[in-house]
């Protein structure tokens, strides 16, 4: 069954609830500010809502040094590269064991599911619930990130196996359950967690006006455009509490869009200032950089902002264009480092980061790399951000039809867990256009990106461009050898009326 | 008289010796993991030899974990940068503890030997001999080592008291080390190939040491295979032969023009698992920039070693900061090596008080020993360059040595890839094309 919008036909009268943040399989897990922070507010809303008993089985806690747990899974052959599949976090064994050792039997389980290529994992957790409980199986929730953007595919087969009906909450349940607090207790309060979450995510905003072609935001917010925010107050209420009751120092904001309602945040950065406490914020999913300016940049670092990350992405106007990301241009984007170093933010200190998307279908290779050294040069710090194609986003509309296609050799289709962008999906798509494109020349083209950053001796890294004797000899070097080469990325434009299924049965191996 | 009374004193009771490698004040420690006083060690086997009680403080040699450990010292300035000093190894309070253990133990030196392996980590020897010789006044201090040899006026001069011994270092040439001397065993061993050995004296070292749990090994030779190839190869051969589960490292010394194919291979199968390739260039700086042994050698360590391209298997040291260099021609080989090599490591070049070079050269030296360090580009001004184009020269080979999923990206490299980037610097296409240049906002 779908829930959507409906809070009351989500609770119906369960005094006690096991929440779980399932595993994940994937072949890179960044843990560092990754808590389960859907699930830890509707632990708030539950206990809001009457609830008793409530335990958190959090599958990808991490140790004292941040990091979770990972242990072989299997190898993925992707054209000519081998890539490493891990299971992260508690192992499924594991989990059966937890559940059975919980002093209560629980009315209820709600299970988290955050990104849709992670979707297996969650349906093995219900089959593990279901071997726990083999009778009289408690209700189960599932909610989250994958359940909003594929209700129907959640729904069709989460409880296929198990062979039980679940629920399947699209959304965010109601405004209270979105802007509740999280409840850090549940770790405090559990022998399970050695280590106590010493971080935590506050989401003060919700929603964006804009529609990139890559983002599924407006699907996430069922189609509303309108940035709503909680209040400065309430927010800063938010971290003292954790900065009193659990010591928590670090905190970052994990919002759609940031910086939008300018007032709103300035308010809530003096609001967290008057309270008087030591901490670093931290914006890891980057902010717009059309929005920043002195000002704001100014109230961020006396607020306790380090780092900034800008979203960059591409330094071609015509194809932010063409990602419908119009308010996205270069000369913003300038504007914004230099405003950011004006207020304190240092070039090549990593303190000041720009992502750079690559992987999506038509890219042009030849500007992702003129974006990377643009980057490296502009603020020192690039990262490579391997696009995914997102279910509800529009270039996931758009390329439905690719992605879903009979592969070669065999004839089968791709399901939601092969468009993770570390599989790159759009591999055989782009290799229409460069045929001599493998998969290996994308880790290479990520390669090179880290490179750029790893150069860094005595604060700063090598600057190719500049104007030093030594620049300029290896700029001499390259240039004397690219002479005699042929400009490279014959760009051939895809005829996309050819039949998709045509390009993948046609290029396999 | 002396010599009479210690003598005697043998009679009654067994003569005892210390033996110190000091701790080291730098502004970084290269090969820090690979540090071994050699020297002092075979000094101590002849003792040890002679019939005398001998103990050890490798100051270097970590006492936990596997990092030497460092604090800040102080910071030196060159040109408008001040660059930290550091405090490597045991810190004197940590030496103190070791005293205080040998004064419960009743162990009190006679003898105590000090090593210093470079000239310009001078100071810390002698803040070493300071604290020694207060805690045992009783005891002869006595100087060994490079800068023993290569100073010995200045150690005189610098360290008061201490005598400078060089026929027992001579003695002991051929000794092989015996690392039972340590409490805890050092990781990996480093071995003498040519001094007149026998492969089967070598051989024999490795197999005590293994015994012993040690498992990896390097010929700290200033040059292998040296003169004698077939010597070199000849050790392999017993090392292949009698099965030794060893690790060999070549830290640098390696020359690629000795490599051949059946030396490559000899290699690989008795253990050969990291080169650091020597830069021939050490032995003539003037000589021409010409890269073809390194393509040879690598191509014969790729196919028939087995080793793995643009890794941490094979690096190229490149020789930077020697007299009348020009900064530009090291740049390109720099860059070129890179590409054929796949991973590049910059050596500074070392002034050796005594070494033709630095007499030719002595005038355009700072005349301090801690000033020619060789990190400090000493030479930089002399070579019409500063300190800040060798640190930028550093970041290119940071870039260039960059390891990201354990490769190296190749700026010269035949791939699409890398032709785009190629592409882009010598085009500039990198540069966005600005509609207009807005005004600071500063709203
Ligand atoms: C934080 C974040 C990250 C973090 C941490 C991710 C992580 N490891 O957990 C970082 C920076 C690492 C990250 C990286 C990426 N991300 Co991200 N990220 C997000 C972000 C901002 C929040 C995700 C999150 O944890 N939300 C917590 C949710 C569950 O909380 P909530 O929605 O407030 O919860 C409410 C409801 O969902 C519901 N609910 C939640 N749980 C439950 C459970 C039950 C039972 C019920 C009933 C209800 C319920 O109730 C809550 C209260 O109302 C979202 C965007 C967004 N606006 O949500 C993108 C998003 C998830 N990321 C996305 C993408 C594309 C990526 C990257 C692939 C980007 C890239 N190219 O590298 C990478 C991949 C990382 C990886 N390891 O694979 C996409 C989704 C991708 C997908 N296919 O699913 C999103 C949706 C962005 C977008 N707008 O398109 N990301
Ligand atoms: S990428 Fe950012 S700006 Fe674009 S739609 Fe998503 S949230 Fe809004």
């Amino acid at each position: 069954m779908i829930i959507r919008d409906n809070p009351s036909q989500v609770l119906n009268g369960a005094k006690s609830a096991i929440l779980i943040n399932p595993p994940i399989y994937d072949t890179q897990y960044w843990a560092y500010w990754s808590q389960p922070h859907g699930l830890l507010k509707v632990a708030t809303w539950l206990r809001k809502n009457g609830y008793e008993q409530l335990r958190l089985i959090d599958c990808l806690a991490t140790d004292s040094k941040r990091r979770v747990r990972q242990r072989h899974r299997d190898v993925v052959q992707r054209d000519d590269i081998a890539k490493q599949l891990w299971t992260f976090g508690m192992s499924l064994d594991e989990l059966e064991i937890r559940l059975r050792e919980t002093s209560f039997v629980p009315g209820e389980i709600w299970i988290t599911s955050i990104m849709t290529y992670w979707w297996e994992s969650t349906r093995d957790v219900i089959d593990v619930v279901k071997r726990v409980y083999p009778q009289n199986t408690p209700r189960i929730l599932v909610g989250g990130i994958y359940p909003t953007l594929d209700p129907e595919h959640a729904n069709r087969h989460l409880g296929e196996r198990a062979g039980i009906d679940i629920n399947v909450v699209d959304g965010e349940i109601c405004d209270d359950a979105a802007n509740a607090r999280t409840d850090l207790s549940l770790y405090y309060n559990d022998d399970l967690y050695e280590t106590k979450p010493r971080y935590a995510l506050i989401t003060g905003s919700r929603g964006c006006r804009f529609n990139c072609a890559y983002c599924a935001q407006l699907k996430l917010n069922h189609e509303n455009p309108k940035v709503r925010s909680r209040s400065p107050q309430e927010i800063a209420d938010e971290i003292e509490e954790k900065y009193k009751k659990y010591g928590v120092r670090e905190f970052a904001f994990y919002e759609d869009n940031l910086l939008f309602n300018r007032d709103d945040f300035l308010e809530r950065l003096a609001e967290i200032r008057k309270r008087g406490l030591k901490i670093s914020i931290y914006a890891p999913e980057g902010i717009e950089p059309r929005l920043v300016d002195l000002e704001f940049l100014n109230e961020m670092r006396a607020t306790g902002f380090r780092k900034l990350h800008l979203a960059l992405e591409t330094i071609d106007n015509e194809i932010a264009r063409g990602w419908n990301r119009k308010q996205a241009t270069i000369e913003a984007f300038e504007r914004a480092v230099e405003v950011a170093k004006k207020a304190g933010w240092a070039v090549g200190s990593q303190d000041l980061n720009a992502f750079v998307i690559f992987g999506l279908p038509d890219e042009d290779l030849q500007v992702t790399i003129n974006t990377a050294l643009y980057a490296s040069q502009k603020v020192g710090s690039v990262i490579p951000m391997l696009f995914t194609p997102v279910p509800g986003s529009i270039l996931f509309r758009q390329h439905e039809d690719y992605l879903f296609s009979p592969r070669a050799p065999d004839g089968e289709r791709w399901d939601l867990q092969d468009l993770n962008g570390k599989l790159l999906p759009f591999l055989e798509y782009n290799q229409q256009k460069y045929p001599w494109l493998r998969a290996s020349d994308y880790l290479r083209l990520e390669s090179f990106m880290m490179h750029l950053n790893n150069s860094k001796v005595r604060t700063r890294p090598f600057n190719f461009a500049s104007a030093h004797p030594v620049s300029r000899v290896f700029r001499n070097v390259l240039s004397d050898v690219a002479k005699n080469e042929s400009a490279p990325s014959p760009s051939v434009r895809i005829d996309l009326k050819q039949p998709t299924s045509s390009i993948l049965m046609g290029v396999g191996k | 008289m002396m010599k009479r009374k210690s003598l005697k004193k043998q009679h009654t009771q067994q003569q005892r010796i210390l033996l110190v490698s000091p701790p080291v004040y730098d502004i970084r420690l290269d090969w820090a993991r690979w540090h071994q006083p050699l020297g002092l060690l075979q000094v101590g086997s002849l003792l040890l030899e002679r019939g005398y009680g001998v103990r050890l403080f490798d100051c270097l040699q970590p006492l936990q974990g596997k990092r030497v450990q460092r604090k800040k010292l102080d910071s030196v300035s060159v040109e408008n940068h001040e660059l930290a000093r550091w405090h490597f190894g045991w810190s004197w309070e940590q030496i103190e503890d070791k005293i205080e253990d040998l004064k419960e133990e009743k162990w009190k030196p006679d003898v105590i030997y000090v090593t210093c392996m470079m000239t310009f980590w001078w100071e810390s020897t002698r803040d070493l001999v300071r604290l020694v010789r207060k805690r045992f006044p009783k005891a002869r201090i006595i100087l060994g080592g490079v800068y023993a040899s290569l100073c010995p006026n200045h150690a005189r001069q610098q360290l008061r008291g201490v005598r400078l011994d060089s026929t027992i270092g001579k003695k002991a040439k051929t000794e092989a080390t015996d690392l039972s001397l340590y409490e805890r065993m050092p990781h990996f061993s480093g071995v003498l190939l040519n001094r007149s050995r026998s492969a089967n004296q070598i051989v024999k070292e490795i197999e005590a040491k293994i015994a012993l749990g040690v498992r990896e090994f390097a010929f700290f030779d200033d040059e292998i295979p040296g003169k004698n190839p077939k010597h070199f190869e000849g050790v392999l051969d017993l090392i292949i032969q009698k099965g030794l589960d060893i690790k060999l490292r070549a830290l640098g010394n390696l020359s690629p023009k000795a490599l051949t194919q059946n030396l490559v291979i000899k290699m690989r199968e008795a253990g050969y698992r990291q080169i650091f390739l020597h830069d021939d260039r050490a032995l003539d700086p003037d000589a021409k920039g010409d890269l073809s042994a390194y393509e040879r050698g690598i191509e014969l360590l790729l196919t028939h070693g087995g080793y793995k391209p643009r890794t941490e298997d094979i690096t190229a040291m490149v020789l930077v900061g020697y007299p009348s260099e020009n900064l530009d021609h090291t740049v390109e080989r720099l860059t070129r090596l890179a590409h054929i090599v796949g991973s590049v490591n910059l050596v500074p070049f070392q002034p050796t008080p005594g070494t033709d070079i630095y007499q030719r050269y002595e005038k355009h030296l700072p005349p301090e020993l801690e000033k020619q360090n060789g990190k400090l580009f000493p030479f930089a001004k002399f070579n019409g360059a500063s300190f800040s184009d060798y640190q930028e020269l550093t970041r290119l080979a940071a870039l260039l040595n960059s390891k990201y999923r354990s490769t190296t990206f190749d700026f010269l490299g035949d791939d699409q890839i890398a032709q785009m980037v190629r592409y882009s610097i010598a085009n500039e296409t990198w540069k966005p094309k600005l509609r207009v240049t807005l005004p600071l906002a500063t709203r």
